[in-house]
């Protein structure tokens, strides 16, 4: 079977500091797949490649069989890549119903997510719907992000790390509510530091190291075997 | 006697105000949104007056043709508008504010030398239409039929805008995109469409308002420079970028104009310089504005 988006072999670089190496990763239907690495290792500039916001300077982005590399951003949204960023991004003087509102009107893609599924998924979010995006907790803010991209009702969701800066209890409210979408049918390609999030969810794992990858296989294989994984990530 | 005077002051500096607001809020809107400062702002609104006087030349005999020398002047000053940011203004979004500047100062330079060599270098006027020809009498004040005209369409305007702002789903896309137009472009929205719509309608605002005030002032070269430097001030006072910010600061700035002109009557300008300075002093972003993150 095709996969769902290929990255094949791509250099990314922001003006003059080159970040990545030759990435090539592939995702297939269905599948939750993870770039796991530190910081600066290259996770969260390949999904500013695959989403058009910094466009690669080598090799392609091939979606659904297509070569989009180079698409401007709100092209690769409406053909059905949903990205929540790492810093949430939520639109601080915009309230928490007007952010879900205006993805929805953004992307134009009609599709099972609308603001009251979203609320049934996260009904925390139905409580504050008329509080503005800049009065938030990290918590808020992070179930708004990811609840914003799903109303744009995207094939393939990128979600960069979303774990990061919560509190454990909302970390494990969060691992629960990806695992209902994964459930659902939806597409994730997930970035994290954490083994043990990254774990829980994927399927598979890249591993990625100074813009290159370092590993790939099942997530089973870093999960029963410590010793690689201490070796792969301890560094 | 003195009361009636005072209120005639307060309305001259209500109907500057109204100019000045519709002016200086296309130049916020545009800063806002699209984070560049058009110096050329005054530019489109000084061609805006010579559209409107051009057009009445054409349609020469009847004097009301007037509302359709002004609407005919903003379409033309927005399709204007239109040509500048998709030729030019969107290679400046995200450079640095010095390039921004030389390139919108280079466009005040060109247009204005443009609108010489079309128009002359003499004085032009435009007849006010005759359907707002009379006076009317407020509190013993007299105000021109046509003034009262500018102040119910400008207020109706900022109305107008803010309710599309608030309410309305283009008007929260113009908000997102001013906070984080990255984003708002990963969700899929077409940012590229939506700058050049707010330039447009700024244009459009900038071509009325200079349409508007031909009747009652007359069209110089130089009036450009003259509008884009108040207008800046309003916006200083106001705060950049916010809406109700750059309402304020216009009132504030037509009232100070108006009764500063009783106090020091030759230097009335400088009582709205000393007011400006203060601000910046004391509030550098403005009465209603934010500071830069």
């Amino acid at each position: 079977m095709a996969a769902l988006l290929s990255i094949e072999a791509i250099h990314t670089a922001y003006g003059l500091s080159k970040v990545l190496f030759g990435i090539t990763a592939d995702i297939h239907q269905g599948e939750c797949v993870c770039l796991l690495g530190r910081n600066g290792v290259g996770k969260s500039t390949t999904m500013r490649s695959i989403m058009g916001l910094t466009v690669p300077s080598q090799g392609k982005i091939v979606w659904k069989g297509e070569d989009i590399t180079g698409w401007a951003p709100h092209r690769i949204a409406r053909a059905g890549i949903g990205f929540v960023p790492e810093d949430r991004r939520v639109f601080a003087e915009l309230s928490v119903w007007e952010n879900l509102d205006i993805a929805a009107r953004a992307a134009r893609r009609p599709g099972p997510w609308t603001i009251e599924a979203l609320f049934d998924l996260f009904p925390q979010l139905a409580a504050i719907q008329s509080r503005m995006g800049g009065f938030l907790s990290g918590g808020e803010q992070q179930m708004l992000t990811i609840a914003r991209t799903l109303m744009t009702n995207p094939d393939l969701l990128l979600l960069d790390e979303p774990s990061e800066g919560l509190a454990p209890l909302v970390v494990d409210m969060l691992l629960e509510k990806i695992g209902d979408l994964k459930k659902g049918g939806l597409t994730i390609l997930l970035a994290e530091q954490g083994l043990a999030f990254s774990l829980a969810l994927a399927d598979r794992v890249y591993v990625l190291e100074k813009g290159e990858v370092r590993y790939t296989g099942p997530s089973s294989a870093l999960r029963d075997d410590k010793d690689l994984a201490d070796r792969l990530l301890a560094l | 006697m003195a009361a009636e005077f005072l209120f005639s002051q307060f309305l001259s500096g209500l109907t500057t105000a109204i100019f000045l607001f519709l002016v200086a809020s296309g130049l916020s809107l545009v800063f806002g949104v699209l984070r560049v400062l058009n110096f050329a702002h005054g530019t489109f609104y000084m061609l805006g007056a010579y559209l409107a006087w051009q057009t009445m030349a054409w349609l020469a005999p009847t004097k009301e043709g007037f509302w359709l020398a002004a609407l005919a002047a903003a379409t033309g000053i927005a399709i204007l508008g239109f040509v500048v940011e998709r030729l030019m203004f969107r290679h400046l979004y995200g450079k640095e504010e010095l390039y921004q500047l030389l390139f919108t100062y280079a466009l005040v330079l060109i247009l204005g030398d443009a609108a010489k060599i079309l128009w002359g270098t003499g004085q032009l006027s435009v007849s006010r239409p005759p359907s707002v020809e009379g006076s009317l009498s407020v509190f013993g004040a007299l105000l021109p039929g046509y003034n009262l005209f500018v102040m119910v369409l400008g207020f109706a305007i900022a109305i107008g805008f803010w309710v599309i702002l608030q309410r309305t789903s283009a008007g929260r896309m113009i908000r997102a995109a001013a906070m984080d137009r990255e984003m708002l472009g990963s969700l899929g929205a077409n940012v590229g469409v939506l700058y050049t719509g707010v330039f447009v309608v700024s244009s459009f605002l900038a071509g009325l308002s200079g349409a508007l005030v031909s009747p009652i002032k007359a069209i110089v070269p130089g009036m450009d420079v003259e509008i884009i430097v108040e207008a800046f001030i309003v916006v200083v006072i106001g705060g950049l970028g916010s809406f109700w910010g750059t309402f304020l600061g216009a009132l504030i700035y037509g009232q100070v104009l108006s009764f500063g002109i009783l106090i020091f009557p030759r230097f009335s300008i400088f009582s709205v310089f000393a007011l400006m300075a203060v601000i910046l002093i004391v509030r550098p972003w403005g009465l209603l504005g934010r500071p830069l993150k």
